[in-house]
């Protein structure tokens, strides 16, 4: 069987085309590719997020929200990765980056500081050395939203994912994903929306969903029969692989990134196209493809933390062929630890 | 031991962010911004915050030409990241400034000085005849824009300042 996968992998590299399968986050200035440290990194959530869409709240049979989270994560929990991402309990950070307790949190932020009652009026909306989000649980944004009922350029962030390292070893010290959820308030949701945005949990396949798109927050309960909207999993499955150090692989805008192709760009035959990687930066309301890795996704996470005696394929980029060896790995019987 | 890890961590981390945004255009990024200006950078100075736990940049521009709002000749802005040498923060969806580049920002007043709008959406790299937006590691959302709109991308500098000069 190994001298199999060998073959069918030299045979894979031997048809390697230039299209990079995965591109690595590096550091800035020493460029240093980045890579958690150990193979055992804990996550936790701040469950301070007390309005949900109806799909998302707890019911005696789960809790669907932490279920879309633990999938996110244990997508990239792969049998060809040295990587484990356990769930390691709810804790009562707020604060994210360095401004924190050094735990990888995944926080859930209430709406928009300029829409928050108290937020809105306390004067660190405009003190730049006061972390705001971090005291009200809200993202913040300029103090000219305050009274808006649209705002486009502070409204438009969806999620946040920041990657704490060493930049002299490219070694992640610490990471968090914040979420800009709904605040609460009952109403159309705009776009962009006022109230944060509507994260909806649907497990299952895609088709699992409704197909209708949420036009009201609290929906469908308050008037729609069934819809979805932003899906919880999708946004965070592509938010985890920049915690484990994945940069997309394609740009929308090659003047801004010269050294990615263009993202509406064919690929090789054979490759996947960027539209379904993961790590794609393009995204939708509805869409769930994220949800589960490409072997290009899979690629890079197996190249950056290769099982002990695995190809150690770990430069900064990978050839399209290296998504096919990926997948041989991957499909080996999981070696218990 | 945990303090010793923390005072580690402060000393050797650098945080790299990546997000997801909604497309905006340029119109409506100018209808909702009190000033839009060309500028060039004159200085960036990293500093650690009050709380001693964020590293943020203190950014002075010179500004060249208003295209919308009527900035003092010297504009102060803060942007989240930075590096005071000992500690680094790269936040990466927040705007970026060199000194001596010129730029195109979309600004909101925040208490004594000015914020960008939109972390990196809101900054514009000035070279030679084109503009280049600064989100460097961003998701896109795409969104239906008003006719004639056109998204924050690339594009000519004098296209940029007509569509801000004409937003309404």
């Amino acid at each position: 069987m190994r001298s199999a996968l060998a073959a069918l992998a030299a045979a894979a590299l031997a048809a390697a085309t230039p299209a990079r399968a995965f591109v690595r986050t590096t550091a800035e200035r020493t460029g240093k590719p980045l890579a958690w440290r150990f193979p055992v990194v804990p996550w936790h959530v701040n469950r301070d997020w007390p309005a949900t869409s109806p799909s998302c709240r707890p019911t005696p049979a789960g809790d669907p929200t932490l279920d879309a989270l633990r999938a996110s994560f244990a997508q990239w929990e792969q049998p060809c990765a040295n990587l484990e991402l356990p769930y390691a309990g709810e804790v009562p950070e707020l604060h994210t980056g360095d401004g924190g307790s050094y735990e990888n949190v995944v926080v859930f932020r209430r709406g928009w500081c300029s829409q928050h009652d108290q937020a809105k009026l306390d004067p660190c909306m405009s003190d730049p050395d006061v972390d705001c989000g971090g005291i009200y649980g809200c993202f913040e944004d300029s103090t000219d939203c305050i009274g808006q009922t649209s705002c486009p350029l502070d409204w438009g962030i969806v999620a946040l994912t920041s990657v704490l390292y060493d930049p002299s070893s490219g070694r992640i010290l610490d990471a968090d994903i914040e979420l800009n959820g709904w605040d609460g308030v009952a109403g159309n949701i705009g776009s962009p929306p006022q109230h944060g945005w509507y994260f909806t949990c649907y497990p299952g396949a895609g088709t699992a969903q409704p197909q209708a798109t949420c036009n009201r927050y609290g929906e469908p309960t308050a008037g729609q029969p069934d819809c979805a909207s932003m899906d919880l999993q999708n946004t965070v499955t592509h938010e985890v692989g920049h915690f484990v150090g994945l940069r997309h692989p394609c740009t929308t805008d090659r003047n801004r990134e010269p050294d990615l192709p263009s993202c509406g760009a064919g690929v090789p035959a054979g490759a996947v196209p960027f539209a379904d990687r993961t790590m794609s930066p393009t995204t939708d309301v509805l869409e769930t493809k994220k949800r589960h890795l490409s072997p290009d996704d899979l690629a890079g996470l197996c190249a950056i933390y290769p099982e002990p005696g695995g190809c150690g394929c770990g430069g900064g980029q990978g050839a399209g062929a290296v998504s096919l060896l990926a997948v041989l790995l991957a499909l080996r019987p999981r070696r218990r630890r | 031991m945990r303090r010793a890890l923390a005072l580690y961590l402060l000393a050797a981390a650098a945080p790299a962010a990546a997000a997801t945004f909604l497309a905006t255009s340029v119109e409506e990024a100018a209808r909702s911004s009190e000033v839009v200006a060309r500028a060039r950078v004159v200085s960036a100075t990293a500093r650690l915050t009050r709380d001693g736990r964020r590293v943020v940049t203190d950014v002075e521009l010179a500004v060249l030409d208003a295209w919308k709002g009527a900035p003092e000749p010297t504009v102060r802005l803060v942007v989240p990241g930075g590096s005071t040498g000992r500690i680094a923060m790269w936040v990466d969806a927040a705007p970026t400034f060199e000194p001596g580049e010129e730029v195109v920002v979309f600004l909101s007043r925040e208490g004594a000085g000015w914020r960008v709008k939109g972390l990196a959406q809101g900054k514009f790299r000035v070279d030679g005849l084109d503009a280049r937006p600064a989100l460097a590691e961003a998701a896109v959302l795409p969104r239906a824009l008003a006719a004639g709109e056109r998204a924050i991308g690339t594009m000519p500098v004098a296209e940029l300042e007509r569509r801000v000069r004409a937003a309404r």
